[in-house]
């Protein structure tokens, strides 16, 4: 039974919500009766073990899997099965946690296709802001998306959404590729700032403990199901979350393992984990 | 003679970049492997045929056969193919119905035409010297659109938001839409370019040949398949380089072999290149698609 602290305390304005969201990519569904709401100007994380769903039940808020069941509710308007494209118009931008560059275009040309909705003009205007923000893809505009280093790739997949002035902002594990003091300036200056301008927060997270200290609201969602859906601080102060929902105590930082640590300066050589394109047809 | 080699091995090479660079882009906006591309070039060789025969400047029928290849393409896609992708057809269904459709227009031209040869009646012109190079007029024309087409497409792709879109849409094309940009109609751009550079090779193919008969653009796939793997499909000026080289290669073995081996050894080297370079189109192909169809 997924257990709910009350929601006092969260901005009253709904902004991004799903009901009762069952989906799939064939026939089994990997996540079942998800509901969860994301209020304006919040900073919503969701957090959970590897292979819960959380990826799955972002591509089924950003147009790239129809959900089986249940809605999608965007600013007031339903768009359950909505086209990636019509999301973005209507202000959602979407990190996806694989493949988040196009890897055969430019820094400068990825940062362009961030902006492909605006006019040209300030299209400029936004990336000159995005250089200003992250400085480190400066002197990369002309390299290739698939000759950067992890840690850069996905500055330039958070940078190109924030061309587009997305409203919401959907980021899937943004820190998984970036050294901890990276991730750390991604996540309590970068996206705190975006949130303090207006900018509504979406979070999938593998570092749970930083991701609750800047959120203001937590879903834990375990084998598909919201297990639990709570104000961050209480929840921090519970021994028995981190293990048994996260697979770790949520007390200490979270141990990121050797591999995820090197992610700043090494090169993966744009080798993202291979990701069956699902949706393709639509 | 080596430098009038040389001087085919170019024209050949136009021709072949104008098709396998349409074939190229194609397949990698769309990621269908049309193998009923050779055959759209016979039929846009046929339009060119009846437009010169019914009047027209000849030349205009490269015009007419270019817009009847982007516009047969289209509604190709649209009504035959897409269908197909809609049920959930995979990449290997996709080539058989490809492949269906290869024969089905080689049947009709041949119903239609029969098993005669035609000519495009092009006034032979006079011939340019160039470099110890002798061209016939018509050669220089072809040389000159394929050099068009190149730049056109180049600065298309490498200048302008809607061609960068394409290739945003044919790395990634879930991003692509998350980026606000509708790739049906990317797609949609990508079949009609395609389609004009397929029929313009067509044309010109037939132009070069002096005669066609229904199954001569088939019969070009080879080649053009052979220059667009030679270049890492998926790639333009891959498929120009490996028209260049395809055509030099075949032009080459025809001097020191025999006329006859042409395909042989543009088959000869797709073989290679399969080997040598297993990134080539079936390694992308299987990594970037469900392949179990
Ligand atoms: N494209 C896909 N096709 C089929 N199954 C998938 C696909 N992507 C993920 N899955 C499966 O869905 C489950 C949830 O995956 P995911 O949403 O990525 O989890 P998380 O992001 O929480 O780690 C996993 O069992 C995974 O194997
Ligand atoms: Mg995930």
């Amino acid at each position: 039974m997924p257990t709910s602290s009350d929601s006092a305390g969260r901005p009253a304005q709904e902004y991004l919500s799903v009901r009762q969201l069952t989906v799939g990519y064939g026939a089994a569904p990997i996540i079942s009766d998800v509901s969860i709401e994301v209020r304006e100007r919040e900073i919503v994380a969701i957090i959970g073990p590897n292979g819960a769903g959380k990826s799955t039940l972002l591509k089924a808020m950003t147009g790239r899997l129809s959900p089986q069941s249940g809605t999608v509710v965007l600013d007031g308007k339903d768009v359950t099965g909505a086209a990636g494209y019509e999301l973005t118009r209507s202000g959602v931008g979407y990190v996806p946690q694989h493949n988040d560059v196009f890897s055969t275009l430019t820094v400068r040309d990825n940062l362009e296709m961030g902006g492909y909705l605006l006019p040209k003009a300030e299209v400029e205007h936004r990336i000159g802001y995005v250089l200003d923000t992250f400085p480190i893809l400066k002197p990369l505009l002309k390299r290739s998306g698939k000759l950067l280093s992890g840690g850069e790739r996905k500055l330039l997949g958070i940078g190109r959404c924030l061309v587009s002035s997305p409203k919401i902002l959907i980021l899937d594990e943004p820190t998984a590729a970036l050294s901890p003091s990276l991730a750390r300036t991604i996540l309590e200056d970068h996206v705190t700032a975006l949130a303090r301008a207006g900018t509504t927060v979406l979070l999938v997270e593998q570092r749970a403990r930083q991701a609750m200290e800047i959120s203001n609201w937590c879903y834990v969602l375990v084998a598909g199901r919201v297990e639990l859906s709570s104000e961050p601080r209480s929840l921090l102060s519970r021994p028995d979350v981190g293990e048994l929902y996260l697979g770790r105590p949520a007390g200490p930082e979270p141990d990121r393992g050797p591999d995820s640590v090197a992610g700043d300066g090494s090169t993966d050589g744009g080798a993202a984990v291979p990701q069956v394109a699902a949706g393709d047809e639509s | 003679m080596f430098l009038q080699t040389v001087g085919f091995g170019i024209v050949t090479a136009s021709i072949l970049a104008l098709a396998a660079v349409g074939f190229t882009v194609q397949f990698s906006v769309t990621n269908i492997l049309n193998l009923a591309y050779g055959d759209v070039m016979t039929a846009s060789a046929f339009v060119a045929y009846v437009s010169a025969t019914a009047g027209l400047n000849p030349w205009i029928g490269m015009i007419t056969g270019g817009i009847f290849g982007s516009l047969f393409s289209y509604l190709l896609n649209r009504f035959v193919y897409t269908p197909f992708i809609r049920r959930g057809s995979k990449l290997f269904v996709m080539i058989i119905v490809t492949i269906s459709m290869s024969l089905i227009l080689q049947n009709v031209m041949q119903i239609i035409w029969g098993p005669n040869f035609f000519t495009v009646p092009i006034p032979a012109g006079s011939s340019v010297r160039f470099l110890g190079m002798i061209f016939t007029t018509s050669q220089i024309v072809i040389i000159a659109v394929a050099v068009a087409a190149m730049l056109g497409l180049h600065s298309l792709l490498t200048f302008t938001k809607l061609g960068k879109a394409m290739r945003a849409t044919a790395t990634d094309p879930e991003l692509a839409r998350n980026c606000g940009i509708r790739t049906k109609r990317i797609t949609d751009l990508a079949w009609l370019l395609s389609g004009l550079l397929c029929g313009l090779g067509g044309v010109a193919l037939v132009i070069d040949l002096g005669s066609f008969q229904s199954t001569t653009g088939g019969e070009f796939l080879v080649p053009i398949i052979a220059a667009a793997i030679l270049g890492g499909v998926g790639q333009p000026y891959g498929a120009m380089l490996g028209a260049l080289v395809i055509g030099m290669a075949t032009e080459m073995a025809a001097l020191v072999i025999n006329p006859e081996y042409k395909e042989v050894v543009a088959f000869g080297l797709l073989i290679v290149m399969l080997l040598i370079r297993p990134q080539g189109l079936l390694a992308e192909v299987a990594s970037q698609k469900e392949v179990a169809a």
